[in-house]
């Protein structure tokens, strides 16, 4: 932990719009901030509203009022292209399903970030691509299709995509939800090991306690606000 | 992003290939309206051509003042075949000249078929694919009488000579057979050489008129033709033209034709257009298959443009290798058909339609861009919020 603040949110909150024409508040009047290496869990039940925090943190949703910053930068003004290039560069995401793509292999999935953020030789994006791979422990399945893997690899894969760019914030999402304990414990190593070599900023969403209790910090949300 | 979307066009090699075989069809479709047009064009013209010249082929009555003359005969001849605004050829009017034939009961008899005299000039302005022999010679070369039949007259050629005939005269001159040709005519007709007939025959030499067949070169105005035959019949000493007519029947079919190529071309805009929305539907559907790895890509960082360039890429990229496919093909299938062709075939052998590749091909590239337009909205309205959902 370095103490320096990476994100800042004061005053955040959301709608939805219900298709009844009524309106949801996701996210009521939270301020918070997360300092730069640290890790920290979101906590709550289902539709509390801890992935509508982390897809307004992660960059995905700019339907929001309050202020969301990055390293004292306001958000408010950037476009969606502006928050694409940012999510490229400076943000990884685990997915609680793994979400990877089907009909791309190991090393294609990881090496997606790369490609977006262009100007990287395809030679060096694949070498970067298995070396993360290396460090979760898939070197030798990098050409394997998803359809090839157990849910623990796929999730490792989808550690690795997320780490690949270097990104100083890393957002995951039920990471072990879709997993065994005994997996979802090999991955959660994974993770932490990871996120503490390379000092990256971890937001968790998660309904784990144990997994939660891992992390340095604990915020609870609970119909939209944090306590 | 070439990677990625050539990645995209693997997805689903069942819905690539489906796609890509409806541009194909419309490309070809395109290719072959036009061709077909123009074969058809090129048909009618070349049945026409062998019946009366052609397009354009002028008519032109002679009035003869001396034609009867070898040496004024000759200088017609050798001045018609360096006719410098087309092509012109002599039609002398003997009409005592006929044939012995077999009667049947093992005698000869005299018998009326048509014979055309004419010169060497005249398959220049009718023209009529040989398909036996040579057709007759220049003026100055014939080294005996000679004669060329069609098809239809052949039954009156025996060892390599046909019997010339004058009504009311009981002689028989042979005259030699350079070839058979295929005019068009559903009778027997026999083409004499003029300078032979007067040369070797001259008794039988009696024209009691003239006609010229002209063809104008392209973009010559009829009447510069006319009036530069009226100067050689001038100069000649052969008379003037008396009459001058179109004698081609082109005007009758041109707008059949241009009605018929137009209604093929339409059909296959309106197959290109049914492609088109095959692949808005295609586009569509497959969108909706693959949202979820599209906001994916979103979360991991691809720009609303990327997004755009990949559903647009993949589409125009499959258009262009289809284009190209088809072009070759369709190229290659022009290239053979000279030899799918009779031998007497009016037709000479089709100029692939390049303008009409090209456009057919843009078509498609442009069917494809219009096509994956929808689709490439629809994505990238997905709202990536979702990819944590």
């Amino acid at each position: 932990m370095n103490g320096a603040s990476l994100i800042r949110l004061n005053h955040l909150s959301a709608e939805v719009r219900l298709p009844g024409g009524g309106r949801l508040t996701t996210v009521n009047d939270v301020s918070a901030s997360f300092e730069r290496g640290t890790s920290t869990a979101i906590v709550g039940k289902s539709g509390s509203g801890k992935t509508s925090l982390a897809s307004i943190i992660g960059l995905l949703n700019a339907d929001y009022n309050g202020t969301l910053s990055y390293d004292g930068r306001d958000c408010a003004a950037w476009n969606d292209a502006d928050r694409s290039r940012f999510r490229c560069r400076h943000i990884g995401f685990v997915f609680q399903n793994y979400s990877l793509i089907p009909h791309l292999s190991a090393w294609e999935n990881v090496a997606l970030p790369l490609q977006y953020r262009g100007g990287i030789p395809m030679r060096t994006i694949r070498r970067r691509a298995v070396r993360m791979l290396h460090t979760v422990g898939l070197e030798d399945r990098a050409d394997s299709m998803p359809s090839r893997l157990s849910g623990g690899e796929q999730q490792r894969v989808a550690i690795a995509r997320a780490l690949v760019g270097d990104p100083d914030l890393l957002i995951c999402d039920e990471p072990t939800g879709a997993l065994d304990t005994e997996t979802g414990d090999m991955v959660a190593a994974i993770l932490f090991r990871q996120v503490q070599e390379l000092g990256v900023t971890l937001i968790l969403v998660t309904h784990d306690p144990q997994l939660a209790a891992r992390c340095e910090r604990q915020l609870t949300i609970d119909r939209g606000r944090l306590s | 992003m070439i990677r990625m979307i050539v990645k995209d066009l693997r997805i689903n090699p069942l819905r690539t290939g489906l796609t890509a075989l409806s541009m194909f069809i419309g490309i070809v479709a395109l290719i072959a309206g036009v061709l077909v047009g123009t074969l058809g064009r090129d048909y009618l013209e070349a049945v026409n051509a062998r019946l009366s010249g052609r397009t354009p082929t002028y008519s032109a009555i002679i009035d003869v003042t001396s034609v009867a003359g070898m040496q004024t005969t000759m200088t017609l001849q050798e001045r018609l075949a360096h006719f410098e605004p087309g092509s012109a050829s002599a039609q002398y009017h003997l009409n005592d000249l006929a044939i012995w034939a077999s009667s049947g009961d093992g005698g000869l008899e005299i018998r009326h078929v048509a014979v055309t005299v004419t010169d060497a000039e005249r398959t220049r302005v009718m023209p009529a694919p040989i398909i036996e022999g040579a057709w007759l010679t220049a003026a100055d070369k014939p080294a005996t009488l000679e004669t060329v039949v069609n098809e239809n007259a052949r039954q009156y050629v025996h060892d390599g000579t046909i019997t010339l005939a004058r009504t009311g005269n009981p002689q028989q001159v042979p005259a030699r057979v350079n070839g058979v040709i295929v005019d068009g005519a559903d009778e027997p007709v026999i083409y004499v050489n003029a300078a032979a007939l007067q040369r070797y025959w001259p008794q039988a030499w009696t024209p009691d008129g003239l006609t010229i067949l002209v063809h104008p070169d392209a973009g010559v105005d009829d009447r510069h033709a006319k009036t530069a035959l009226d100067d050689l019949l001038a100069d000649v000493g052969a008379g003037s033209v008396s009459s001058w007519n179109r004698s081609d029947n082109a005007d009758e079919y041109e707008q059949v034709i241009d009605f018929l190529q137009l209604g093929v071309i339409v059909t296959a805009m309106l197959l290109l257009a049914v492609s088109a929305i095959g692949m808005i539907n295609i586009g569509l559907a497959g969108i909706e298959q693959r949202s979820h790895e599209l906001l994916i890509r979103r979360a991991l960082g691809a720009t609303r443009a990327s997004i755009a360039a990949q559903v647009i890429g993949s589409s125009v990229l499959l258009s262009l290798i289809i284009a190209l496919a088809a072009v070759l093909i369709s190229a290659s299938l022009v290239w053979m058909v000279p030899w799918m062709m009779p031998a007497d075939s009016p037709l000479e052998p089709p100029a692939y339609p390049y303008t009409a590749a090209m456009i057919a091909a843009g078509a498609s590239v442009a069917t494809s861009l219009i096509g994956s337009l929808a689709p490439a909205i629809k994505a990238i309205r997905l709202q990536p919020a979702l990819a944590l959902r």
